[in-house]
């Protein structure tokens, strides 16, 4: 039998489309509609790639558990633990993220997004300097020039651009695709670069220097800057820094490419004070392309809780907030947690070796449906319902959005909000009764 | 040769996040973009393999000819071979240094480790079902 569900929300990267249609044969997903070519993967490669149930590491073999078993393990190594890590959280529900917080708290443990390998320096230039930001629907209808630096949506966010730039309609603007101007900013010439009106080709690592050279001639004071920043002349600078000047409305957006490298949230901060000039002149905003569906919205929950947007570290009983001490790297790097839990989330595959060294060792509980790099390194993964497939909650856009995801398959798999409840009650209740 | 490695999303890299083990993952992140006259001095051709060395670690890829990508640097999507060579370092940000990787690259005929395995080495067990 066959049947078609709209207006599915995709669970793949931070914006979060939400037009897309699902054909479903037999109660499997056989179809996708609007779908960008990661997020078709995401619907299309389901089918047959979960994990069956939890395993759990026996010395040199893997063997099959039960739920109970499993958050048995979880209740016990967590309320024994001195230093757990709770981490991950971006492709989960708010809700279940909202549980970790209070777990956090609950075990004095630390809880941290990826937040902290991707946007976290965002935020610390956000906190140094504020946020001149607005939603993708402003930027939609109004935007006549688009700056991407250090991103590749095409690759990454491969609908930013019909959904909300180039390729979009406007409303107040009578030929969008003609009149936009897309400047690209990036080390190498991506697919997105190929696309661009203007393409800014600098060294690895000399965003700050770009960046800064923008701002000074903006001011008025071009004399202070020499004739080539970075492997990009001066020349090319000067006519970037008039396009930015003459446009009506700009968006800048920029992506992982500048809040990795060298200077980190000085680079970004650096960009929000080059919008801030600009805004001397025109209108300007500036936003981060966030990459989980919905790490954004780990850093609403922990702030609403917490007070601190992620790397929350509760060991004094209070919450503590030092990026850099407190972020998941740095605790792993230095071998100070004794028990992790992974949320959502593959640092087998995204953090340094060193940290995953130390995952291998310790007690490791991950939540993913799917076999992943870290399911190598864990010693216990409990596959759970997918958001946005056979589970629903709420997600947050790229842009601060809450957008409520829809299920459409009935699996039977739990979901990670009720198996974080059930392990956050059980704990509660074996410290009442310590 | 001394080559600053970058990281980054691909397509196909992307596609496949959910299927890590699978050979396409594998194939892609260990796949680094080289530019054509660094592969002609390392003395390489498009497909063989190299050794990528950092202090006292080293990784074996494949590297393809791209001509987008600057003398001197190389492109490796993001995965557990790109992380291999990235310490744990965040120079109190919290961020560690993922897309400049400082590297000797130099020709070889050993052979890839696939994820499962790269995971053994970093103290895991592969799963295998």
């Amino acid at each position: 039998m066959e049947d078609k569900v709209r207006h599915i929300v995709c669970p793949y990267c931070g914006c979060l489309c939400d037009d897309i249609l699902v054909e479903l044969t037999d109660g499997k997903i056989s179809g996708v509609e609007n779908a960008c070519t990661l997020g078709a993967h995401k619907f299309l490669d389901d089918a047959d790639n979960r994990l069956k149930g939890p395993i759990m590491r026996k010395g040199d073999e893997w063997i099959d558990i039960s739920y109970e078993e499993a958050i048995a393990f979880a209740v016990q190594t967590l309320s024994e633990a001195d230093r757990p890590l709770l981490y991950g959280w971006s492709g989960c529900v708010t809700e279940t993220q909202a549980i970790g917080a209070h777990l956090a708290e609950l075990i004095g443990g630390v809880v941290d997004s990826t937040t902290s390998v991707c946007h976290g320096p965002s935020i610390l230039a956000i906190q140094e300097v504020g946020h001149p930001g607005c939603t993708l629907g402003q930027v939609k209808n109004r935007a006549d020039t688009i700056v991407y630096w250090g991103s590749n949506p095409i690759e990454a966010h491969p609908r930013h651009l019909s959904r909300y730039t180039n390729y979009a309609d406007a409303y107040f603007l009578h030929n969008a695709f003609r009149e936009r101007k897309v400047i690209v900013f990036d080390v190498r010439k991506t697919a997105t670069a190929e696309i661009a009106t203007e393409f800014v080709q600098l060294e690895q690592g000399g965003d700050y220097h770009v960046l800064s050279a923008l701002r000074a001639i903006v001011r008025g004071r071009e004399d202070v800057v020499p004739d080539m920043i970075a492997g990009v002349p001066k020349s090319q600078l000067i006519g970037v820094a008039e396009l930015c000047k003459k446009a009506k409305f700009g968006a800048l957006f920029f992506g992982v490419g500048v809040t990795m490298t060298g200077g980190k949230y000085k680079n970004i901060r650096n960009a929000i004070e080059f919008v801030d000039e600009l805004n001397r002149h025109t209108k300007w905003t500036i936003s981060p392309m966030r990459g989980h569906s919905n790490v954004y919205g780990s850093n609403e929950v922990f702030t609403w809780i917490t007070g601190y947007p992620y790397a929350v570290d509760y060991a004094r009983g209070i919450a503590f907030y030092n990026p850099g001490e407190t972020t998941a790297v740095d605790i792993l790097a230095r071998k100070e947690a004794d028990a992790a839990l992974i949320m959502a989330s593959d640092p087998g595959a995204h953090f340094p070796r060193a940290c995953c060294e130390h995952l291998a060792k310790i007690p490791t509980i991950l939540f993913d449906p799917y076999p992943s790099a870290t399911t190598h390194l864990c010693t216990v993964q409990i596959p759970c319902a997918v958001n946005g497939i056979d589970a629903a909650g709420t997600a947050y856009r790229m842009d601060g959005i809450p957008i409520r995801t829809r299920k459409f398959l009935e699996t039977g798999y739990p979901t990670d909000t009720s198996l974080m409840n059930e392990i956050y009650e059980q704990i509660r209740e074996r410290k009442e009764h310590a | 040769m001394k080559i600053r490695i970058n990281s980054g999303r691909t397509v196909i890299q992307g596609s496949h996040v959910d299927r890590k083990n699978s050979p396409e993952y594998f194939r892609e992140t260990s796949t680094i973009r080289l530019n054509p006259v660094d592969m002609m001095e390392i003395g390489i051709d498009d497909g063989e393999r190299v050794k990528a060395k950092t202090d006292n670690l080293s990784i074996i890829l494949r590297a393809v000819s791209d001509d987008t990508i600057k003398r001197g640097t190389g492109f490796l999507p993001l995965g557990p071979y790109a992380n291999f060579l990235v310490d744990g370092t965040t120079h109190s940000t919290g961020m560690p240094d993922f897309k400049q990787t400082d590297a000797d690259i130099e020709a070889t005929v050993d052979t890839i480790t696939t994820v499962g395995e790269l995971m053994r080495q970093l103290g895991g067990v592969p799963y295998g079902r």
